[in-house]
Parts: C-alpha cells; structure tokens; sequence
C-alpha cells in the first residue's frame, strides 16, 4: 500500500515515480544532460563578479527586497500532472519569472511545450540543457495558445499556432552555476533560476524551517528556484523553491532546500542555470523608443 | 574705462530708496521670477532603467522585488522596465542617456522625456519616488 511520498521505483530505462499528495503517480523526469551547458549559455562567474558571504546576506536581507513567497502566490504554482514534464515545467516558471522581474507583464507559458521540444515524443524525462538549447531555438508557447492541450507532450501533436506564438519568448539572458557561491551570487541580485533535485526518502516532508527533508543523489527532478533566504535562527542560507506539484505539496506548492543537504551531490551531474533577464516581447506592452528630449 | 565711487554709491542708495522705509528690501518693480514648475506628467508612463546586467547592483535587485513600489506605481500606470545596454531596445536608452549606465529615464507615452540620469550606486526605490513626485505622480 503506497502512501504520499512514497517513491516507486522502475525498471532501468523507466523513470522513477513519486506518490504525489493527492494519490497520484508523479514521473521523476530530469535525465542526464546530453549536451554539454557550456553550447548553451557561458558559466556565471565568467560574466558576473561573484559575490562574498556578508554581500550575499545584505542583500538578500535588506528591507525592501520582498521574499518570492510575497511576489508570487499560490496561484503560480505548477501543476505537470502525472507526466515527466519537471524541465519544462520548471524552466517555464523561470522564464516567466524573469520577464516579469523586468517589468513585462505575467504571461503563463506553457511547461508541456517546453517538454514536447525534446522528449521525442515519448514520456521519457528530458535534460536541463536540452531544454534551454531546444527553448532558445523555438521559444516558450503562452499556456493560453489556442488548441494547446494540458499535458500533451507530444510535438506531433502541438498546434502550429504554439510554435509560432513561442516565438515571441525564445530570447532570455542566461548562464550556469556550478558553485555555491555562483547560485548564491545569482538569486542575491535578483535571478531566477533552475536546478536539479534529487526526490528519495522523506522528500516531500518538510522540517520546521520549511526545508524537504529529502537528501542529495544523482538529481531526478527539476525545479525552479526564485529567492535565496537567510534564516537567522537556523543559521543557513534557504534556496525557495516553487515546485510544480501544486498546492496541496509541501507548503502551498513550495519547499526551501539547503545547499549540503540537498544540492552538494546533484551539481556533480547537472549545471543549474540562472536567468537575469528576458528579452522584450515584441507584441508586448512596450514603451516608445522614439525619445523627445526637452 | 575707470568707475567713479560716487556714482556707484548714488546709484546703491537710489537702489534702496526705491524699496520699503527701512531700505532693506529690493523694489517690488523688481521681482525675482519664480523657479519654473516642472511639468507635470499626465496619463501613462514609463520608468525605464538601462543597467549592464552583468554589473547588476544589489540596489536595483532589491528595486525590482519591491513589491511595495511595483504596486503603487502600477497603480498609478507607470509601466517599469529594466533594459540591458546591450539589447533592444537598451541600446537605443543607453545611447539616450549618454552612455551613463546605469541610468533611468522617465518619459511618457509619446516618447516625451521628463526625466533621466544616472543611478546612484546605492539607493532604494524611494529615489524613484523622489523623481516621480517630482512630476506629481
């Protein structure tokens, strides 16, 4: 008898799966990545100046920097179903994220999409630097694209008006972290990100400072990360996390990992990227850029 | 040509006498003209900030979770934007603001431009406050 959380192990060349809160099976879907990240985006610390421990924590501390759990509510929490759709659906949340951090408007773009463009039309999981190759050549298609289907994962079966729409959001600024220090210095000012995960054992439980008591491995799950906090009483850095398992999983749809805990192991199999910026929707609400000075 | 002292002093003491009985005062026929009002920005706007996103401060970071200030000033419908000087259409406002990266610009809907400069290298976004209130939103 299976229970929440539970995790079901396959045969090799099957994903493993997750009892998710409400009794559903939840494919793990993160594979080994098949392209180098390095043909996609350039490591962070090449471009950004990496920042100490004491300028990480002013700035993720100061006042007037609202936590991501403030910006974005339960309402923009995920939800990819019973499919292996983790990439997508995470990278997804990241992009829009992103957009909206730079002023544009929330568009919900579609994590099925996103997980058509490399799955080969099978449920087999996908990799992270896939995905973003894949995303940057054809773009992510608003969720609201006519004919688009809920957990379809099939390319064959996108409608063409996906592709087209998605080409308004395949340019996005990003890079990838192999350090602590690099994800760290990217969610500190202000990047939204995603990283593998690693769902065994008591993943879904979370402690008494909202951290999955999950533990490190090879990383089978996806998900996007948006804040990085400081927690004076337990003395740590959290990474917030939106999963994308909606609400009724961990705390409203969201648990925070630590970094030794939870991503020491997975990082020696999968890069994380971050994400500063996205490029201007050209249909967007945009400004003028024919300036009269007076 | 060399000035004569009593022409000076005759015309400071008709100078005053023009003015109240104490002297003190300057003439009324003589008003200072007052500091010109700044135009007040009508209808939609939009704060553009061009940053090197490479460079990105802690300040704008916080600036742009600021949850507080996105909600007042979009109530307000003034649109924020941050741009990188090297994409489209950041070029184009880097090159508007001189190459003084970072740097802000508020402008209106037809391309208007009612403000701009620089960013200080910390502020918060009651800098930004400060520059709308200027033009009363």
């Amino acid at each position: 008898m299976t229970k929440p959380g539970d995790i079901i192990s396959t045969p090799p060349g099957e994903l493993d799966q997750i009892v998710g809160p409400e009794g559903n099976l939840i494919k793990l879907g993160l594979t080994d990545e098949k392209i180098k990240a390095s043909a996609v985006f350039a490591p962070l610390r090449t471009k950004y100046k990496l920042l100490s421990e004491s300028e990480i924590k002013a700035s993720v501390t100061r006042s007037d920097r609202n936590k991501a759990r403030e910006i974005w509510g339960p309402d923009r929490i995920k939800d990819q179903d019973g499919i292996g759709a983790c990439q997508g659906y995470a990278s997804a949340a990241a992009i829009e994220k992103a957009r909206e951090l730079g002023g544009q408007e929330h568009i919900e773009l579609s994590g099925d999409f996103a997980y058509s463009l490399v799955n080969d039309g099978r449920d087999q999981g996908s990799g992270l630097a896939e995905g973003f190759q894949a995303a940057s050549q054809h773009g992510y298609a608003p969720a609201s694209t006519p004919g688009l289907k809920r957990w379809e994962y099939r390319k064959s079966r996108m409608p063409q008006a996906a592709f087209e729409a998605a080409k308004r959001f395949r340019g996005f600024e990003g890079f990838y972290a192999e350090t602590e220090q690099e994800l760290y210095t990217g969610l500190a000012l202000g990047m939204v990100g995603v990283i593998a995960v690693h769902v065994a054992g008591a993943y879904s439980q979370l402690d008494r400072y909202g951290v999955s008591r999950g533990g490190n491995g090879v990383g089978n799950h996806a998900v996007c990360v948006d804040d990085l906090v400081w927690d004076a009483a337990l003395g740590k850095f959290k990474i917030d996390s939106p999963n994308s398992w909606k609400t009724s999983w961990g705390e409203q749809g969201r648990c925070y990992y630590l970094w030794d805990q939870h991503l020491r192991t997975t990082t020696k199999y999968h890069k994380f990227y971050l994400f500063p910026a996205a490029t201007q929707d050209s249909q967007g609400n945009n400004p003028p850029t024919d300036l009269v000075m007076v | 040509m060399k000035l004569d002292w009593r022409i000076v002093l005759a015309f400071v003491l008709a100078w005053y006498s023009l003015g109240s009985v104490d002297g003190c005062r300057l003439p009324d026929v003589l008003p200072i003209p007052p500091a010109p009002q700044p135009d007040r920005l009508e209808g939609k706007a939009w704060l553009i900030v061009v940053e090197e996103t490479e460079e990105r401060s802690a300040s704008l970071a916080a600036v742009m979770r600021d949850k507080g200030f996105q909600d007042r000033i979009a109530t307000d419908d003034v649109h924020f934007r941050v741009y990188d000087d090297d994409g489209e259409p950041g070029s184009k406002y880097a090159q508007d603001l001189g190459g003084k990266v970072p740097g802000y610009l508020l402008i209106d809907d037809a391309g208007k431009v009612y403000s701009l400069g620089e960013l200080p290298s910390e502020f918060t976004s009651e800098f930004f406050n400060g520059v709308l209130r200027e033009f009363g939103r």
